[in-house]
């Protein structure tokens, strides 16, 4: 479809080789990574460490991916046309829902293998999966046993997660599939009914994300909670996967794909979501903090009273400073958001900082009383971005990397920014 | 190179056809148009009836408002339904209300323009001026409810002589700092906004007492390029300053709430919670006024069908939002295993305030639902039912979070039954006076429809149509 | 839609020869070029002509921002964004050291427990004035660098002005650029597809403000200086004056304060205080004595009682004992013979604890010096202490003094009384233990 002069052919719907080997070659590092820190859990540092390791890791992963899933029901909600150009891109992470859902296998065999006569590593993970853990709470909060007998116990739990799987991967394959299909058929209706399905699916993917966030993170301090857990982990994971976004992008024009389909325009947008939710992260945890922190009542400041103590508080101020101050200042001058080499270190430096923030939020339950080291944990979660990246980049050179014939692209190639 | 849209044939440019955006500005209407639409209104040399009835009735508004508030000082807080243990009765609820009705203004302005919908600029201007007076009315509750009004003025940290200063530490005090800077830069950008029309209505007025008033307000605003550079700059500047202002406020004044202790009070997601409610309520207030200004001054090709469906999907969308939080709330409750805050929840669905929760229920989360259906949500009856609903149920749920809260609390021999006034009840309708006297006076008077972003908006016409124009030659030397 | 102002039928326009009748000693001179273009597009193909032919002094008027004419008209970025983030962060600085030094410094004090830097509960009011002042810097500096409000200006004179405010767009070539030459550029204009010119007259110099003007500025200055001197005034001096006080509260009650001295009181009972003492022979609730001897232990003339004013029973010794081990045993000892807990662990205190642990010890009741002490003696020392030993009059009523007296007589009589004394059964009783 011609938009504006801008026409494109056969090669430009094309991956190039060397992308698609690139794809690969993360492919392969992201397995190297994963087994370096599985074989470092279990010689150095410990089950329970790598237990709990796996799971940042997860943490990580997942909010990227659900980040994508996010994004695109919002484009499609929005009728947006500026990212129609990049869509692509951002389907490939989403696409990816299959392969960040067997990830979570291995922690499911645990937990379903785990049992009071053989407890294995896990029951000191999720605590509530051991009986003697639950009675022992029977005295002090008394209302809780009901929430143990009824949520907090291996089958709900079980089912539950299988439950937001199978949610996760309808979501993930309507939107990705039929985008795809739209290539061949080039049918408006196709855009209609992802427009259609996405509005009354954000309500269905908010849930979603709040349940599984708080059945993978919050309960692993069962005794804590908060109201707000579902709407923090949406900020992290939706400025993560802008932040891969970004980097896919360039990754792409770097190998020689779509250099006439992205312009520096887009990038600008993309920077401007990051920024936006580096605002939103540090407004979403910030309440969460002053409001705990201002009434200090002794059942919630557990939370932060752990992460202010033997040298978690260095990780909280690192948190203050890199994932909102720092970053805030670096992302508000527009010509840094325009120029890739900026906007490239700002999308690693918070990439960082995301991985900071769930070691943060997972690790003080392994270890309240020193800050352990993340060499585990970086390990694993590297090496899953780099699985998911990697696979994105395979399974989307056997498609176009355009929307082709979605009917906004024209104007998405046109978009100037104001 | 702006993106050209496509015209519908008639007035109705709902249509959800992907190949082509519907024209935001329908029917025959070029800049002149527009220009003269919008300020034939402001200079109408008669006084329309139906204006001046609804005016008179709400300067009957204002004064009972007036008068009680002289009542209220005169007697004292006593007049007011407040007790022990609810000791934040009616006023503190108005307030919030509001409050957050306001905040849908701001958020046309600022976050719709980062978000670039250009669908704003017909009613951009009508939200501002609802959000400067909603604020204004907000206001009015907070400064009266302190009791001693006549040393409201140590809110603020004044030199004085008893080496005293502010209590910082305190929400109370941030809400003086959020609202007073909400009232002042909203007011602000309004009038920014606003420039470029003064001085559309200036250049057009023939009466010299018209021509220096809104040539004052106007600024000497002579639209040329360099200076709508800088203009621009300002206003982009502006909404990326107001859309976390517009945030941080609200979330302040749940932060009132939310620092207690109180069950159902103290919560974590109360914040972006009371920031969703209040665009919720906020853009159903804007459809409620909307339609009937539109269908009054016939402005239904400039406020279409497309603008409305867009309104209410927002209203859906925040809708949708505020029924996550309660569900999270309740949730969390149950998960927690903190009895009283089980209770607290219990007690609001099933105590003596359970009237007030499901009509609260009912009207936010229920009523919005039928918004899903792209019939009910570019149905003109329907969507006023349901706005008014919405604003009802708004004020119903900051009703149910102060009250219900504070009558029934940790301890049992503390619970006591509010009931209200004459006088809290007098002072809600009279807000709702002095929110209209303003807002009639503001149609009336000034431009209601940002003419100038309206027209940015518009196809822009081909150069065809430069056909050779008489009337200039003639005024050429 | 016409213009405003009706043409006459001269060789020049209305305004001109108005202008020329009211400014009789200015000079007109010509002061720009205006063409006018009917759409967005051609107005933007005519600025870029205009600027590729390298004119600086020139601006375009649109009724509305038209996208992307900046770029064509060339048209540098502002630096307002930079003014704005200096004043943010001003702001933000402001916020934080406002609420550090009051909060902190000037007026302390201890509420919810919060320390008196709260950081997290600073932040609120930070943000609140970060945004304040970078709004108010954005519109102030924004009309600041538009020289605005300026409501002089020439292009007012132009009749077609009120359309380029409604629906037609104009550019603008000032004369005082150094490429202008007038046929030239009205032929570049009308090159570039404008639908019609005019140019524009101004006065040479702007009229002098009326002398008026002056006379009200100066004295619009010394008037402000008028608060300020009386605010010095105010500082530097000192009044006898009771300060000015409108609402008066509750601050000046007609009242007598309890502990300063008041003359009219004094008048009239001779006692300045507000409080006045009781008068003589005032007895305070529960405190009248009926029995002397059983209230102080002493007869009229104030010698000791010698025998006790109560029934002596084995209930009385039970409840004498009773008594005795709840507040007498820890320093007296069970048995009364002044080693309690209290006197052991002083004394080994005393022994191994160094400096300044002098311990007298209690005493003890086998003490032939207090065997010989009168029974209303012994009542005296359990109710106002004697030497180091507190009275114990506010804990224990006055039957169970007498109760204790009784025990502690038991006590001193089962420890001194010799052992020939005892019957035969009484001798087996304490054997058999």
């Amino acid at each position: 479809m011609a938009s504006h002069g801008i026409e494109l052919n056969e090669n430009d719907l094309r991956m190039p080789a060397s992308l698609r080997g690139l794809g690969g070659k993360l492919l392969g590092a992201g397995v190297l990574l994963t087994l370096i820190g599985v074989a470092l859990g279990f010689t150095q540092a410990g089950l329970k460490h790598l237990m709990f390791a796996y799971i940042t890791a997860l943490a990580f992963t997942m909010t990227i991916v659900l980040g994508g899933l996010i994004w695109l029901l919002i484009q499609h909600v929005f009728r947006a046309s500026w990212a129609v150009a990049i869509r692509r891109i951002g389907e490939s992470i989403v696409r990816m829902m299959p392969l960040l859902i067997l990830l979570f296998v291995p922690l499911l065999l645990l937990i379903a293998t785990s049992s009071p006569e053989s407890p294995n590593v896990i029951y000191k993970v999720f605590k509530w999966l051991d009986p003697s853990y639950v009675s022992g709470d029977a005295d002090f909060l008394p209302n809780k046993q009901v929430v143990y007998g009824g949520y907090l116990n291996k089958g709900f739990f079980l089912i539950r997660l299988v439950g937001y799987f199978v949610i996760l991967f309808f979501l993930a394959r309507f939107f990705t599939s039929n985008s795809v299909k739209q290539d061949e058929t080039g049918d408006v209706n196709t855009t209609r009914k992802m427009e259609k399905l996405s509005a009354p699916m954000i309500p269905l993917f908010a849930l979603t994300i709040t349940f599984l966030g708080l059945d993978l993170l919050m309960s692993l301090d069962p005794h804590w909670f908060s109201t707000i857990w579902g709407v923090y982990l949406f900020a992290g994971g939706m400025l993560s996967f802008n932040c891969v976004l970004a980097l896919l992008m360039m990754t792409y024009q770097k190998h020689g794909a779509l250099t006439k389909v992205i312009r520096t325009d887009h990038y600008h947008d993309v920077g401007k979501l990051m920024f936006a939710f580096v605002i939103f992260w540090s407004y979403i945890a910030f309440s969460q903090y002053l409001l705990i922190w201002y009434a200090h009542i002794p059942e919630e400041i557990t939370f932060f009273a752990k992460r202010q103590e033997n040298g978690w508080e260095w990780i909280s101020v690192t948190l203050i400073f890199g994932h909102f101050a720092v970053p805030l200042l670096g992302l508000l001058s527009k010509h840094v958001k325009r120029h890739k080499p900026a906007l490239a270190f700002w999308a690693v430096w918070l990439l960082v900082m995301h991985f900071v923030d769930m070691f943060w939020i997972v690790m003080p339950n392994y270890d309240a009383h020193h800050v352990p080291l993340p060499f585990v944990a970086i390990a694993l979660a590297l090496g899953f971005l780099s699985l998911i990246v990697g696979a994105a980049i395979k399974s989307a050179s056997s498609k176009s990397i355009v929307a082709a014939r979605d009917p906004r692209l024209g104007e998405s190639l046109a978009y100037h920014n104001v | 190179m702006a993106l050209e849209r496509v015209m519908p044939a008639g007035l109705d440019n709902s249509s959800d056809d992907p190949s082509g955006r519907q024209a935001l500005i329908v029917g025959n209407n070029t800049y002149e148009s527009i220009t003269e639409k919008v300020c034939g209104v402001v200079e109408d040399p008669k006084i329309d009836k139906r204006w001046l009835a609804l005016f008179i009735v709400a300067l009957g508004g204002l004064g009972m408002l007036g008068a009680l508030i002289v009542y209220l000082i005169a007697t004292g807080v006593g007049v007011w339904g407040n007790n022990t243990p609810v000791a934040w009765g009616w006023p503190i609820v108005n307030f919030v209300f509001w409050v957050g009705i306001g905040h849908a203004g701001t958020l046309i302005s600022a976050i719709l323009f980062l978000l670039r919908q250009d669908w704003r600029t017909s009613i951009n201007r009508f939200a501002e001026a609802m959000t400067i007076f909603a604020v204004v009315c907000a206001g009015t509750f907070p400064g009266i409810h302190v009791g001693r009004i006549w040393v409201a003025y140590w809110l603020f940290p004044i030199p004085n002589q008893m080496a005293m200063w502010p209590n910082f530490r305190s929400p109370l005090l941030w809400d003086v700092f959020a609202v007073s800077t909400y009232a002042s830069v909203s007011l602000v950008f309004w009038y920014m906004g606003m420039i470029p029309d003064l001085a559309t209505i200036r250049d057009r007025a023939k009466h010299p007492l018209r021509r220096f008033g809104y040539g004052l307000l106007a600024l000497g605003w002579r639209q040329n390029s360099r200076a709508w550079h800088r203009y621009e700059k300002a206003y982009g500047i502006l909404a990326g300053l107001a859309t976390p202002l517009v945030l941080s406020v609200h979330t302040i004044v749940s932060f009132d709430f939310a620092v207690s202790q109180l069950p159902g009070w103290h919560t974590t997601i109360f914040p972006p919670y009371f920031v969703a409610g209040a665009i919720f309520s906020g853009f159903a207030m804007v459809v409620t006024l909307a339609v009937p200004a539109r269908a009054f001054y016939g402005m239904k090709d400039i406020i279409t069908i497309r603008h409305l469906e867009n309104m209410n999907k927002v209203i859906l969308a925040t809708g949708m939002m505020v029924g996550y939080a309660y569900a999270m709330e309740f949730f969390i409750a149950w998960y927690g295993g903190n009895r009283y805050e089980q209770f607290a929840f219990i007690n609001r669905a099933t105590g003596p305030y359970a009237w007030a929760y499901w009509i609260m229920v009912s009207c936010n989360v229920i009523s919005p639902q039928v918004f899903w259906f792209k019939k009910a949500r570019t149905s003109i009856p329907i969507m006023m039912v349901v706005a008014i609903l919405v604003n009802i149920g708004m004020w119903f749920e900051r009703f149910v979070i102060t009250i219900s809260s504070l009558s029934r609390d940790f301890v049992p021999s503390s619970w006591d039954y509010f009931r209200p006034t004459l006088v809290d009840i007098g002072m809600l309708i009279g807000s709702f006076g002095l929110f209209f006297t303003l807002f009639l006076l503001f149609l009336r008077f000034l431009p209601m429809i940002a003419m100038a972003e309206v027209k940015t908006v518009m196809n822009r016409p081909k150069q065809a149509e430069s056909a050779d124009k008489p009337e200039m030659a003639a005024s050429l030397n | 839609m016409d213009s405003r102002i009706s043409q006459t039928d001269g060789d020049e326009p209305r305004w001109i020869s108005e202008l020329k009748d009211h400014d009789d000693n200015s000079n007109q001179e010509l002061y720009a070029v205006v063409a006018e273009y009917d759409t967005p597009d051609a107005l933007m193909a005519a600025c870029e002509q205009v600027r590729d032919a390298g004119f600086k002094d020139w601006d375009s008027i649109t009724p509305f921002p038209v996208h992307g004419i900046d770029e064509s008209m060339g048209i540098k970025q502002s630096i307002l964004p930079w003014i704005v983030l200096g004043a943010g962060l001003t702001g933000g600085t402001i916020g934080l050291l406002l609420q550090w030094w009051t909060n902190a410094i000037a007026y302390p004090f201890i509420i919810s427990g919060k320390p008196f830097f709260s950081l997290p509960a600073n932040i609120p009011v930070i943000f609140e004035l970060t945004i304040l002042l970078s709004a108010f810097t954005a519109v102030g500096a924004m009309l600041a660098l538009n020289l605005l409000p300026a409501f002089y200006h020439p292009l007012f004179r132009h009749p077609r002005m009120a359309r380029y405010s409604s629906d037609r767009f104009a550019i603008v070539i000032e004369a005082k650029d150094r490429l202008f030459d007038r046929e030239k550029v009205e032929a570049l204009l009308k090159g570039a597809g404008s639908v019609g010119h005019e140019v524009l007259f101004a006065p040479e110099k702007r009229a002098p403000l009326p002398k008026v003007f002056h006379g009200v500025g100066i004295l619009a200055t010394l008037l402000t200086l008028v608060p300020l001197a009386y605010i010095a005034k105010a500082r530097f001096t000192k009044s006898e004056d009771p300060r000015i006080h409108i609402i008066q509260d509750m601050d000046m009650q007609p009242k007598f304060k309890a502990q300063v001295p008041n003359e009219l009181l004094g008048s009239l009972w001779g006692d300045a205080r507000a409080s006045l003492l009781p008068m003589e022979g005032t007895i305070a609730r529960g405190e009248f004595v009926e029995d002397e001897a059983l209230h102080y232990g002493q007869d009229e003339s104030g010698n000791w009682v010698t025998s006790f004013p109560v029934e002596v029973d084995q209930a009385l010794l039970e409840r004498g004992r009773q008594r005795f081990d709840i507040y007498c045993s820890v320093c007296h000892g069970h048995a009364g013979d002044g080693n309690g807990s209290v006197n052991q662990r002083a004394t080994a205190l005393a022994r191994f604890g160094g400096k300044g642990m002098a311990w007298a010890p209690p005493a003890n009741f086998t003490d032939p010096r207090i065997v010989a002490q009168p029974v209303g003696e012994l009542y005296n020392t359990v109710a106002n202490g004697k030497n180091n030993m507190k009275g114990y009059a506010a804990q224990i009523p006055v039957e169970d003094r007498w109760a204790i007296v009784a025990y502690v007589r038991a006590l001193q009589k089962a420890q001194t009384v010799p052992v020939d004394s005892l019957t035969d059964e009484q001798r087996d009783a304490l054997g058999s233990n």
